[in-house]
């Protein structure tokens, strides 16, 4: 069973909207640094981007005063929360995380592995260590997705993907 | 017209223009399924391959690689959330849906007869109203094309349902991040913090496959992973009551695409956005809109088609680029030794005949190949998500770097990835940011154009018919809801407030 997930707390929504208010006001001034007017009363650089800060600075408010007027929405206890793989929120969870460290890593080794390396052992990390497959349909499929990435990008498409230590 | 068409088809119908095309259709549509790997790249890409068969044959191909990329963006919007074309954004919102009902097939099928369909339509269209298309096209100037864009920006809010001020604040970030790089006025360097990969601006191709491609997978981690898809082969198959259900929406669609796709820099993406609003707004379907409305797929298909072939009218008779690809067939064209322009339609009729000919038999094609193979293609929704989207991130990285092969580009994708999957659990819409970002250049460009003209005084554009006609119209898709209401709420009984609520979705 997928499940939905659970709205975001109230507190959450009040602090992105909130910072969002703040953040149009605030930066609406550098806006004025970039010259709002040039010669002739012609618009400057500076003009399109202060009139959107503002304007999503009132925006934000609107919605910052929504959303503390809006009732708190009662948690529900969430004991069937498992989705059909079986895994529960605090599950998912995790392994969202390491789905985020995972591809941060990958990134940053593109530049030593080459970008079709890089992602073709993350492919096998996210399949064997997150997902569980056995090691040898993994090592398959990561060579596969990274040889057909090769062959259409870098062969067909000629496109000069970046390479690392081996070559490739 | 007749003698036009006929010396076109005279043209196209030889074998090798027909083989031609053929494998731009078909090249086209596996560009298409790349994640950023867009027409305009796929046409750049491909040029030296043509420059060995004659000017028409290697546009006919050019043009197939065209509108088949279009189609191949559908199919894994339709599958996977993840566009491979900016004009196919829109798509995702119902036809994702539809997929992960079990009606992948008929979402794929019924893009592919409205795209077939507005064909046509532009093809007759274009016959018969390229001259005085261009004429008018030429009496848009920076005020009516800044009118066009807060068209789409407020088409796009107005249709966003209870989220309007979030769709407004959204589409104001979109704005806001369109303004990073060098300005169009001035030259001046804004937001770009000394990075000179920010210099071009935020490039919105990474912006959407970052929010779209990325995103998707990281909320369908968190949410628990959609379920494998085991629909069985005849609801797979498009039902004749589909058919009828789109037949409004793909006339809309084909009509308003090819009204916007004749405006020079309007764009593909940006005629499937406003058909997507305008459908929403007048459809009978419309609380389906964004859960799966079979309209909302017919409409933005047959819109970015339409506009893709009408693209074509300021690029031959005007000597200006409609989009992105329609610029890169522009440079084609004079490698080819051939000057766009107005002679063009009477010193190349063979040549220009021959091409618009080569839309229909393209989509002919492209609906050969598709129709039946759209169950086909929605067999991979049957492979777990936990197989998939490994290799939707391989892709949509790699599609990015292949963009400007700028690995900046990759770290944009992984950024609006976060952001993307923020939206997601937050609830904000996606498609108003997008349409911010896609439109947020050009209309500060017509902004700062339309300041230069009036000398500052923009409130000179309420002396331009066209401009106030185009902004009438905006302000009464802002209020007309409204006052709607308003208006039935004097006249009689209304219900209550949350039957409405339930009526409306974010998109």
């Amino acid at each position: 069973m997928t499940i939905q997930s659970h709205p975001p707390r109230h507190a959450a929504h009040l602090v992105l909207y909130g910072g969002l208010a703040a953040a149009g006001l605030a930066v609406a001034a550098s806006a004025v640094g970039y010259r709002i007017f040039v010669e002739e009363s012609r618009i400057g650089p500076g003009f399109l981007p202060l009139v959107a800060r503002l304007l999503l600075a009132v925006l934000a408010s609107v919605l910052l005063v929504k959303q503390m007027r809006a009732p708190r929405a009662e948690q529900e206890p969430s004991h069937e929360d498992v989705d059909h793989t079986g895994r529960t929120t605090e599950q998912r969870t995790r392994v969202l995380r390491r789905v985020f460290a995972l591809l941060f890593v990958t990134l940053l080794a593109v530049q030593y592995l080459g970008i079709v390396l890089a992602f073709g052992l993350l492919v096998l990390v996210i399949s064997t260590w997150l997902e569980g497959r056995r090691p040898l349909p993994a090592v398959l499929m990561s060579a596969t997705s990274a040889a057909a990435m090769y062959v259409v990008f870098a062969v067909f498409l000629r496109v000069p993907l970046p390479t690392g230590v081996f070559g490739f | 017209m007749i003698e036009n068409l006929l010396l076109g088809l005279s043209t196209a119908f030889t074998p090798m223009n027909l083989l031609w095309c053929f494998i731009g259709v078909l090249l086209g549509t596996i560009i298409g399924l790349l994640p950023g790997m867009g027409s305009s790249t796929g046409v750049a890409i491909l040029i030296p391959l043509t420059l060995t068969v004659e000017p028409v044959t290697a546009l006919i191909m050019l043009a197939g690689i065209y509108y088949g990329a279009q189609y191949g963006g559908t199919i894994t919007s339709v599958l996977l959330s993840t566009p491979g074309e900016a004009a196919t954004v829109v798509t995702t919102l119902d036809g994702y849906q539809m997929a992960r009902r079990g009606r992948a097939g008929a979402a794929l099928a019924i893009a592919a007869i409205g795209s077939f369909f507005a064909a046509i339509v532009s093809l007759l269209l274009l016959a018969g109203l390229a001259p005085p298309f261009a004429e008018l096209a030429l009496r848009f100037g920076p005020q009516e094309n800044l009118a066009v864009m807060v068209l789409a920006l407020v088409t796009m809010v107005a249709f966003s349902g209870q989220s309007r001020t979030r769709a407004a604040a959204m589409a104001t970030v979109g704005v806001l991040l369109a303004c990073v790089g060098v300005d169009a006025g001035t030259g001046e360097a804004r937001y770009t913090f000394g990075n000179i990969n920010l210099l071009s601006g935020i490039p919105y191709i990474e912006v959407v496959i970052g929010l779209f491609a990325v995103g998707e997978v990281l909320h369908q981690i968190r949410v628990g992973m959609a379920k494998p898809i085991r629909a069985g082969f005849r609801d797979l198959m498009i039902r004749r009551q589909d058919v009828r259900d789109s037949a409004g929406a793909i006339g809309r669609g084909s009509l308003l695409g090819f009204a916007l796709g004749c405006l020079p820099g309007a764009g593909t993406t940006l005629a499937s956005f406003i058909a997507y609003g305008v459908e929403k707004r007048v459809s009978k379907n419309s609380k389906q809109f964004g859960r799966g409305a079979i309209q909302g797929v017919a409409a933005p298909e047959s819109a970015n088609n339409a506009a893709a072939n009408a693209n074509f009218i300021p690029t031959l008779t005007l000597g200006i680029p409609g989009g992105a690809t329609t610029a890169v067939l522009l440079g084609a064209l004079t490698v080819y030794g051939l000057q766009p322009g107005p002679l063009l339609f009477a010193e190349e009729p063979d040549l220009v005949w021959g091409l618009l000919v080569s839309f229909f038999i393209g989509n002919v094609i492209l609906l050969v190949l598709n129709l039946p193979l759209a169950p086909v293609f929605a067999q991979l929704l049957r492979i777990p998500y936990g197989y998939l989207y490994p290799i939707i991130l391989f892709t949509s990285f790699v599609g990015a770097y292949a963009i400007d092969n700028n690995f900046f580009s990759v770290w944009v994708v992984f950024v609006f990835g976060v952001i993307g999957y923020g939206m997601k659990r937050f609830d904000l819409p996606m498609a108003p940011l997008v349409v911010g970002v896609v439109v947020g250049a050009l209309f500060e460009k017509a902004l700062v154009q339309t300041s230069a003209i009036e000398d500052g005084n923009l409130l000179m554009i309420f002396t331009r018919p066209i401009a106030v006609t185009i902004l009438a119209l905006a302000v009464l898709l802002m209020i007309g809801p409204a006052l709607m209401r308003r208006a039935r709420a004097l006249l009689g009984p209304t219900r209550p407030r949350e039957d409405r609520e339930d009526e409306e979705t974010h998109v």
